[in-house]
């Protein structure tokens, strides 16, 4: 009897335990939401999204927020420039050219370069990127925070989540493939391009995604040297506001339950709808893989 | 378990609260500095106090001192139209004391030949109006200006949008820093910035320029004569009788000449004394 | 054959140089604030306006909020995890708490601090406090802890389970008795890369727990704390050049236990990978 409790009460406990999970995803949405309509009081969403006039502090306030999504949109796009690229050689070289011991290091160097404090990059390239490109660059930087700034600290965050999916990915397509391939006389770099790369295909759009979504979602290295200006960029040297740094900025000193208050929290909702659909988007990719 | 846990927890912070006396202070990111010096300092006097500052914005302080989430609210402007309403609304009485005076200084690179800058020319600079420092003066090269500011939530923002661009707005090229040292630190790197920090954040790598031919100096913001300084408030509730016990107590010591000394060497300009 | 030896030798360089920059950045880091870190940086309080003293009260509060955040993420995510593995049938809850998992692990550190705010602090009441910051980061480390232990789970053999069972046990009986213990280093691993990136998060804990300075480190779960990024943040954004030491060597700190943190997660993988060979 005591034991068939025990038995009810534990599975109605791990139940409660996981429907826990979709309780907080739901919670995080109402509350941001909840909060973030109110904005629309005082602004129509129309403006809020496509004018590019933020002023949120000033007696006659604009809450524009494009020029901060053409911040968020200019960094993200530079930083995956930067970091697929370079992710996809050393993806590559940890999946057939590296040996084990080697392999086993450079992944530990990876790993330790995704869990680098972000804070620690913002104060590094506050103080010693942006005086780097201010001396290399004279001619095109004006201001050493900047969409580039940004965008190279970035992708020390991003670069490690490219290297680890793609090489997963890699990994997973099937090896007589590659065999058949090199028997049939193809070079390695052959098979690499021909074969494995179009065969892991949907795992290495399924890194791009998640690696995307945790680029737009970086706050700290954008807060610090993104350059603050909210202005539309027309150069990659550009100082810009992306979407997490006004947060992150401007709240500490907003006033609660005013309307900068709840454009923020309208930013945050912004913010989490990318991120949902850039998950549910990689999920599928992976579900339609799996079948 | 977990509740015998919490319980305790709960009891011990009843205890706490029962018998040390504890003193909050939030507000202003620029009266943090001295309110931290006045902290340490008070602490060494009267042990038995614990003090807690949290610096989130003169109106995050004020709003606290609605809630009763705070002692003090430290701002580094006056108190608004509607939060006076407010005050009367909720029947509420809030007590300013100045605490000290903040000079804000223009700063540019030591390397740029210029000396002085006016309020208009300040006011074109950071409308876009003028965006070559020739425009400034013929004999400055033909560069862009590189404007910067404090983030557009801070103390020193709204005094800066109140006096200087009599409430009109930025261009969109001024870059909004999240701190102070941040804006320094890009000054120095290059050649052509300019920015606006509290005096206190003057270094010798970069150049503090008169304006309006004043220079931004202790003496000549307690004279009244430089143009861009203002005021530092704590503001205290009054409802029920000026403060008293320790509230009181901290106040005292920070008006003390003791206290007022200890702000300049944070870079602030006393408010009372002689010296 | 001669191209493949090129392709080789590129990518073996490019991967090389990008790692011994990395090392080189995280070294020099590291190495620059070194010299400040003594016994009294570590167990002092900071004084005369941060120029002196130490990070003590931002060293305890890291390990408040830590741990208020995974008292509440380890029980609630191993709990869910066993659900996930032990419990559901390929459903459609199945799949909504799959996706709510995964929706969570993809949400912005900063929306979480949103959140925090406006569920814990302001609705909950909790102020700014070590008990609405820890539970922030608590909720941002549930889907690490989740997805971990529900892999360390999946990989305990299927035999335990049929043994067990055969034995007369129930489901709870060979879920809690035999294959979370069967699994117990895998999921401690997991938990240990979950501290390892809540460590370092500065905006959740900026909105909803950080003191910028206190006089006492807290006594009870309502109060306000430091924490260590956030005191990286404060140092370099609030305060006047001179506290450059205290900052590098807080930042050459906090780098020196992700290293740590990190360290023990890969050493530890090996030893499972070796496990699972012999």
């Amino acid at each position: 009897m005591r034991r068939k409790r025990v038995e009810l009460s534990a599975k109605v406990l791990v139940t409660f335990a996981a429907l826990l999970t979709s309780i907080i995803v739901f919670g995080i949405f109402y509350f941001l939401i909840s909060d973030g309509v109110r904005v629309f009081g005082r602004v129509s969403p129309k403006d809020f999204l496509f004018s590019a006039r933020w002023y949120p502090t000033y007696e006659d306030a604009e809450f524009g927020i494009l020029a901060l999504l053409a911040g968020t949109l200019s960094v993200t796009g530079l930083t995956l420039v930067i970091a697929i690229p370079l992710g996809f050689v050393c993806a590559i070289f940890l999946a057939e050219f590296s040996g084990r011991k080697s392999h086993d290091a450079i992944k530990y160097i990876f790993e330790l370069m995704a869990g680098i404090p972000s804070v620690v990059l913002g104060s590094f390239g506050l103080k010693y990127v942006s005086r780097w490109l201010m001396e290399h660059f004279p001619l095109h930087v004006w201001t050493g925070l900047n969409v580039m700034n940004a965008s190279l600290m970035l992708s020390i965050l991003a670069m490690p989540y490219f290297v680890t999916l793609v090489e997963d990915a890699l990994r997973a397509v099937p090896r007589d493939q590659k065999e058949a391939s090199l028997a049939l006389g193809a070079n390695m770099t052959g098979t690499i391009f021909r074969i494995l790369l179009p065969q892991a295909r949907s795992g290495i759009l399924n890194a791009i995604i998640l690696g995307t979504n945790r680029v737009i979602g970086e706050t700290m290295v954008v807060l610090m040297v993104a350059g603050g200006a909210t202005m539309v960029p027309s150069t990659i040297f550009d100082p810009v506001r992306p979407l997490t740094s006004a947060i992150a900025g401007e709240m500490g000193e907003v006033e609660l339950g005013s309307t900068h208050y709840f454009a923020l929290f309208m930013i945050g909702v912004v913010l989490l709808a990318i991120s949902t659909v850039f998950t549910l988007i990689a999920m599928k990719l992976k579900r339609s893989k799996g079948k | 378990m977990k509740k015998t846990v919490i319980a305790i927890a709960l009891a011990t912070l009843s205890v706490v609260l029962a018998f040390g006396s504890t003193l909050v202070i939030k507000g202003s990111n620029t009266v943090y500095p001295v309110a931290q010096l006045w902290a340490e300092a008070f602490k060494a006097l009267k042990p038995g106090v614990e003090i807690s500052i949290e610096g989130a914005g003169s109106s995050t302080g004020i709003k606290a001192l609605f809630n009763g989430q705070t002692d003090i609210a430290n701002s580094s402007r006056w108190i608004k139209p509607s939060e006076i309403e407010q005050m009367n609304r909720d029947g509420k009485y809030f007590v300013p004391y100045i605490v000290a005076y903040d000079g804000i200084a223009i700063i540019v690179n030591r390397s740029l030949a210029i000396d002085n800058i006016t309020l208009q020319q300040l006011y074109d600079i950071y409308s876009g109006k003028v965006t070559t420092w020739n425009q400034i003066d013929s004999s400055l090269p033909r560069v862009r200006i590189v404007p910067f500011s404090r983030d557009n939530a801070s103390g020193t923002f709204e005094y800066f949008i109140e006096h200087v661009m009599k409430g009109d707005k930025l261009a969109p090229q001024v870059q909004q820093l999240a701190s102070t040292r941040a804006e320094v630190e890009q000054v120095v790197q290059n050649n052509y910035a300019i920015g606006y920090i509290g005096m206190g954040y003057i270094t010798g790598e970069v150049k503090a320029l008169t304006v309006e031919g004043v220079e931004p100096t202790v003496a000549n913001v307690n004279a009244g004569t430089y143009p861009v300084s203002r005021p530092l408030f704590m503001f205290v509730n009054a409802t029920n009788g000026l403060p008293t016990g320790v509230v009181a107590d901290f106040l005292r010591y920070a008006l003390s000449p003791e206290g007022q000394a200890a702000v300049l060497t944070v870079g602030y300009v006393n408010a009372y004394g002689t010296k | 054959m001669k191209i493949d030896a090129i392709v080789k030798i590129t990518f073996a360089v490019v991967s090389y140089t990008l790692i011994g920059l990395i090392v080189a950045l995280i070294g020099f880091l590291i190495v620059n604030g070194l010299d400040n870190i003594d016994l009294e940086f570590l167990t002092a309080f900071p004084r005369n306006s941060m120029t002196g003293g130490g990070i003590w009260p931002a060293l305890v509060g890291t390990v408040y909020f830590v741990a208020v955040a995974l008292l509440f993420s380890i029980p609630v995510g191993i709990l869910a995890a066993v659900y996930l593995s032990e419990y559901s049938k390929d459903t459609a809850f199945k799949r909504l708490i799959l996706t709510a998992n995964n929706i969570l692990a993809g949400i912005p550190s900063v929306v979480f601090g949103l959140f925090g705010l406006s569920l814990f602090s302001i609705t909950f009441g909790f102020g700014t406090s070590v008990l609405a910051g820890g539970l922030t980061l608590g909720i941002m480390s549930l889907p690490y802890i989740i997805s971990n232990t529900h892999e360390s789970l999946t990989a305990v053999p299927y035999s335990y389970r049929e043994a067990s069972l055969a034995l007369g046990a129930n489901r709870a009986e060979t879920s809690f008795r035999i294959v979370l213990p069967a699994s117990f280093s895998r999921i401690l691993t997991g938990v240990i890369i979950a501290i390892g990136r809540i460590i370092g998060e500065t905006a959740p804990v900026l909105f909803t727990g950080a003191a910028f300075y206190i006089t006492r480190n807290p006594t009870g779960p309502f109060e306000p704390a430091m924490a260590l990024p956030t005191h990286i943040f404060v140092l370099s954004a609030v305060y006047p050049d001179n506290v450059t030491p205290k900052l590098e060597g807080s930042i050459s700190l906090l780098l020196i236990i992700v290293v740590v943190l990190f360290l023990l997660v890969a050493i530890r993988r090996r030893k499972e990978t070796k496990k699972l060979e012999v």
